[in-house]
Order: structure tokens, then sequence, then C-alpha cells
């Protein structure tokens, strides 16, 4: 008995944060972005498949401590499209709060609004390197 | 005979005037009718209380009172919106120096960039990055490494890859036109602002 309140309560706290990575992922608008870039509107129902096998598969291989055993090479497509992944929820993000819009319109930087969105791309590329790279800035 | 005397107008938008200039019909609305009388109603002129940092708005009704005014027996009919807002041509890029832009631009270029960069390190230690990618590391190769710089260093570039995708900095889609997410956003902020101003404006002319 008590191990099917275990399972129940698991169940409801996975579906409680399922429903939350498909709410976050769709109020973000990140991922009908990346279908309007790459026009692949016909494959849209792709997108939520990859979205929750992704997350099934990090899950699993969370709890259950599987290992691959692949070359290193690998880690650099899978390091570079995780950026991308989070570049894309960081600049949706502050899309959100509307800062750069109010901040280049209150200047009267309209014109200049591509060198901003360029000094943010240096600022974010910058930070997460010197995060990675100079010790110290993690335990 | 009669149908030679219907005017009709609609008003322009994003109208911007100099507060100094008189401001005629033809500044403000788009004119369909006869057209020997065509440029007499153009050139008549419009009351102006602009000034410097204030704009007006001019109701459609004002607009076929003044054409009644001046012409008898013509019936006067309006289209689309009820009122236009006419702003004071802004000052910027004309008055401004452009060295004081060049600071402007310099100023807001490194907010954003220490901004950025301070923010994507507060990201990392919030949500413990670091451990996540030395899951990753001994998730595909099966070792423990402390820092996993074969994941960190391609993630770095990665972000600033999408950022770059997310606003169309590449300008990829050129071809067909779309606006970008930024545009957008620039655009919804700017029409706003418009509306406030010409409902605020009644307001102010009402009480």
């Amino acid at each position: 008995m008590s191990k099917f309140l275990c399972a129940m309560v698991g169940f409801s706290g996975g579906l409680a944060v399922g429903g939350g990575i498909a709410a976050f992922f769709s109020a973000l608008g990140v991922v009908t972005r990346l279908i309007m870039l790459c026009g692949t509107e016909k494959y849209h129902k792709l997108y939520p498949i990859s979205i929750l096998l992704g997350s099934l598969c990090s899950t699993l291989a969370y709890f259950l401590d599987i290992q691959l055993n692949t070359s290193k090479v690998l880690l650099i497509f899978v390091g570079c499209l995780m950026g991308v992944f989070v570049g894309m929820v960081a600049s949706a993000l502050a899309e959100v709060i509307d800062v750069i819009p109010v901040l280049s319109k209150r200047l009267g930087l309209v014109h200049w609004i591509y060198a901003i969105i360029l000094a943010m791309v240096f600022g974010k590329v910058c930070g997460s390197l010197l995060f990675w790279l100079v010790p110290n800035f993690y335990k | 005979m009669t149908q030679k005397r219907d005017i009709y107008f609609q008003f322009k938008t994003n109208i911007q005037k100099d507060s100094t200039e008189s401001i005629y019909l033809k500044d403000i609305i788009e004119l369909y009718c006869n057209e020997d009388i065509r440029d007499f109603i153009e050139n008549i002129k419009v009351p102006s209380t602009l000034s410097e940092g204030n704009s007006m708005v001019v109701y459609a009704i004002q607009v076929i009172q003044l054409i009644n005014q001046h012409i008898d027996g013509v019936r006067v009919h309006h289209l689309g919106e009820g009122k236009a807002l006419i702003e004071p041509r802004l000052s910027t890029g004309a008055k401004r120096p452009a060295f004081l832009t060049g600071v402007m631009v310099f100023l807001s270029v490194m907010i954003v960039f220490f901004g950025a960069a301070l923010a994507v390190m507060y990201f990392h230690s919030d949500v413990d990055m670091n451990e996540a990618h030395q899951n990753i590391y001994q998730f595909f190769t099966g070792k423990s490494e402390d820092r996993p710089l074969i994941v960190s260093i391609p993630y770095s570039i990665g972000i600033g890859l999408g950022i770059a995708l997310f606003f169309d900095v590449f300008s990829v889609r050129k071809r067909n036109k779309m606006p970008s997410p930024l545009e957008l956003e620039l655009y919804r902020y700017e029409k706003d602002v418009y509306s406030y101003i010409r409902d605020e404006e009644e307001k102010e002319g009402t009480t």
C-alpha cells in the first residue's frame, strides 16, 4: 500500500513537473521561434515529441546512472546545442521584460538596436567563458 | 451634380510637424474629391496648438467644420479613425550632436554587455550549471571530471549563437521580410505610446 502511495506521489509530481516544462517552453515561444527561423512549419509535430524524448532521456539518465562511454568529440556538439538553447531562452526572457526596446527608444537609439543586441551576444559569451575558464568563479 | 460636391477624407497616420510650421489640411488627411476644389481644400490652414514637446489631437468633426467654413454646400464624409495625433517632430538626430549619440550608444552597449555577462554568471551559479556539465561529461564518457571544459566552451559559444539566432542578427531569413521579435516589440511599444498620448490628449481636451 505504501509503495502504491509512493508511486502515486511520484507520478503526480512527474505530471506537475512535465506540465510545467511544457508550459515554460510554450510560454517563452522558443520553439515557435525556432520553427519560424528554420521554416519547418510542416513538421511542427516533431518538436513536442523531441521535447518529450529529451526530458525523458535526461530524467532516466539522472536516476538510473546510465553511462555511454562515447568519445569526447560528441560532447562538443552537445555543449554547443545546449548553449544555443540556453541563449534562446535567455533572449526570450529578456524580450518578455521588454528591456531593449524601451532602452533604445528612450535614448533615441532605435537605429543602433542591433549594436545593442550584439553587445548582449558578446557579453553573454564573455561572461560564460569567464565563468568556466577563470578558476574560483565556481566552487 | 450633387455627387461632385461630396468630399471623402481619411486621417494620415504618424503625423509629425515642426512646432513652428503651420499645418495645412494636406498634412493630416488623405482626400478624395472633385479635382477643381482639391487644391483649395488641401491648403486650408489648421489652427495649431502644437508646441515643443506638446502634441495635439485633431478630430474629424473639426476637419468637417473647417472645410464647411471655407466651402459652402459640400458634403464631407469621413472614413476610419475619428481623431489623429500630431506630434512635434522629434529633434533626435537633428539637433543632438553626433558625438552625444556616440556616447549614448557606447554607454548603453556597455550596460548591456556587462549586464549580460553578469546575468549569465548569476544564472549558472543559480542552477548549478557546473554540476550539470559534470553530469553530462560523466554520462557520455563514463569518467568524472571536475572542469569539463570540452562541454563548457562549446556551450558558451552556443549561447551567443542562440541569441543571435533568436533576434535574427545575421538576417538568415531576410528574403521573406519577416519582422524579428525585436522589431515587433519596438513596433508594439511605439504604438502603445502613440495611442496612450492620443487618448490622454483627448481627456485633457474634455476637462
